[in-house]
């Protein structure tokens, strides 16, 4: 599943030296969750969008943005 | 890392997930051999029937306490994969889907073929084969649509 959806997850987890199994710990989701959020390969609910911004204590849309056309 | 050990309950929620696709899996196997010996010479009959046997051991005896001891060993409140809305519960709900829609149509399939199937299968062992094709369709969907995408563990 491809997604018009960019995002910074794994910028943001390596600033923050998080594996993603540690980040799925923390946000209450699995693994898998975050790795195929990583690729695009899933499109995250809103809730887990906010819940990985705040995590990062930054904006969502620092987290993820629209693909431009 | 094994897969009965994994190392956070995130990890586990994943394991918990992929073990109802195996789960599901063998119960198919466990259908289709039921399917086969219907049609088995009374010796084949009675190994597929052992064989049914261990199938159903290997759930009860792996697959059920595996399952309690990964929900059991991580403190504070299991992560879900049925109920939380991440990737494994949406790969769920789409095996589940294309489950229920093989099923469907090989049940329309069926009905036409009413002469050459139906009328030469007992009620027995054809709804023993429908549950086989649900099961499978549903485990072999769930794998698919499971598939790991490890690229970008490290950090």
């Amino acid at each position: 599943m491809s997604a018009p959806l960019t995002n910074r997850l794994r910028v943001l987890r390596a600033e923050t030296g998080m594996s993603q199994s540690d980040l799925a710990e923390a946000i209450k989701v699995s693994r898998k969750t975050i790795s195929t959020i990583e690729v695009g390969r899933f499109v995250p609910s809103t809730v887990i969008a906010l819940r990985l911004a705040r995590h990062f204590d930054v904006p969502v849309e620092r987290v993820f943005a629209l693909a431009e056309d | 890392m094994s897969f009965f050990s994994p190392r956070n309950r995130a990890e586990a929620s994943d394991r918990l997930a992929g073990m109802t696709g195996w789960a599901a899996a063998l119960a198919a196997l466990i259908y289709a051999l039921k399917v086969m010996e219907a049609y088995a010479g009374e010796t084949l009959a009675g190994y597929l029937d052992s064989a049914q046997l261990v199938g159903g051991l290997m759930i009860l005896v792996v697959f059920l306490p595996a399952f309690f001891i990964i929900k059991r060993r991580f403190g504070g409140p299991p992560i879900n994969p049925w109920k939380e809305d991440g990737f494994m519960s949406l790969a769920i709900q789409r095996a589940g889907l294309t489950g229920f829609a093989t099923t469907f149509i090989v049940l329309t399939v069926l009905t036409t073929l009413d002469r050459l199937v139906l009328s030469r299968m007992a009620a027995e062992v054809l709804l023993d084969l429908v549950i086989t094709i649900a099961l499978a369709s549903f485990a072999f969907s769930f794998f698919i649509f499971s598939r790991d995408s490890d690229a970008g563990e490290a950090v």
